[in-house]
């Protein structure tokens, strides 16, 4: 009953719980086609809404936008993401190894650039950042945990699952219960540390802009910014280094 | 140091054991109305965020006096420290998801 409550007060407030500016049109939209009677889904949940949104943002923002580039006369948004694009390659060179850029640059990149566009949407008013629900954020990280298994057996075969018996053959049915925790836990890592990040900081800028809607959640949103990029680098980051130990010989 | 930090904490622990009773003594409605899920997400958070910040804060000196000694290691010193700042703050994220579920907030 106190939940309920707390809910509801966080609500009157506009928390979380408010939905973005693009639930409305989406879902009357949804209705008037009549696919909700044939889906049996009666309702689109925002957090569905603003990351197909954020996806759609991606593909028409840089799609055509690596079609037109220009190598005599690079414009500034151009040199800006060659500049995150060369990070991101350095990153995956340090810690994968090098040359291994060409093969996981669109998969980290995709990463980066939806996880960066999924928490930025949280400081704009009207629109909710689809990573402060656990199902979007769950969503991402087991596809990476699939993508770095994917990888590793695909580097060593069928001999990726050796990995499981420890380095103790003797030993292995000890090892064996906890390798499967550890690759649990990587899971559920990524995916909570990435919710409770926007999660927390966008109900903390939610109550500073309660208590005053300018100037007082300027400080907690310039915060919000930065552990915006902060954990989108982190994500690729914690991928990369999986993939690295997924493709290792030896731990 | 660390002895007068074990006694701060005790007396908070004595001070906040032996408020309730005085409270609902004082209060005809009793125990019944204390929101305990706030009070453990308020205490979860705060003991979470303490060794965080702790840990955190070791690692962090560490990296800057490892870094002042050898600056040619930027790289390298850099990328351990936000692995592991991230692993740290990731506990304290468990802390604040549970907190936060303790609130009634999610």
């Amino acid at each position: 009953m106190a939940a309920e409550e707390h809910a509801v007060a966080a609500e009157e407030h506009g928390g979380p719980e408010h939905f973005s500016s693009l639930h409305g049109p989406v879902n009357s939209a949804w209705e008037a086609t009549g696919l909700g009677d044939m889906t049996g889904i009666d309702e689109i949940p925002d957090h569905v809404v603003m990351g197909l949104f954020v996806a759609a943002l991606v593909a028409t923002l840089f799609i055509p936008f690596g079609r037109g580039m220009s190598l005599e006369r690079p414009r500034g948004l151009q040199q800006m993401l060659e500049m995150v694009v060369l990070g991101l390659r350095n990153l995956i060179d340090d810690v994968v190894g090098h040359g291994a850029s060409k093969r996981f640059m669109p998969m980290i990149g995709s990463f980066a650039m939806f996880i960066f566009l999924c928490n930025i949407t949280g400081s704009l008013f009207f629109l909710q950042p689809p990573t402060q629900n656990t199902n979007t954020t769950f969503a991402l990280s087991l596809t990476a945990c699939a993508y770095y298994h994917w990888q590793g057996l695909r580097k060593r075969g069928i001999g990726y699952f050796k990995h499981l018996l420890g380095p103790i053959p003797a030993l292995f049915i000890l090892f064996i219960p906890l390798e499967i925790i550890t690759h649990v836990a990587r899971a559920l890592s990524l995916g909570l540390r990435l919710f409770g990040n926007i999660y927390g900081e966008h109900l903390a800028a939610t109550v500073f802009f309660s208590m005053a809607p300018i100037l007082v959640p300027f400080p907690m949103m310039a915060l919000g910014l930065f552990g915006s990029v902060l954990q989108a680098f982190i994500f690729c980051m914690l991928t990369l280094v999986y993939i690295a130990g997924a493709e290792a010989e030896e731990h | 140091m660390n002895k007068r930090v074990v006694i701060i904490a005790l007396i908070a622990l004595v001070a906040l054991v032996s408020s309730t009773p005085v409270l609902a003594q004082e209060e005809s409605s009793g125990l019944g109305d204390v929101d305990w899920g706030i009070l453990g997400a308020a205490f979860a958070i705060a003991i979470a965020a303490a060794g965080g910040a702790g840990g955190q804060g070791r690692a962090v000196s560490s990296a800057v006096s490892a870094l002042a000694r050898n600056p040619g290691a930027a790289g390298d010193i850099r990328f351990a420290l936000i692995l592991g700042l991230a692993l740290i703050e990731s506990l304290v994220i468990y802390a604040l998801v549970i907190a936060l579920r303790g609130a009634g907030l999610f």
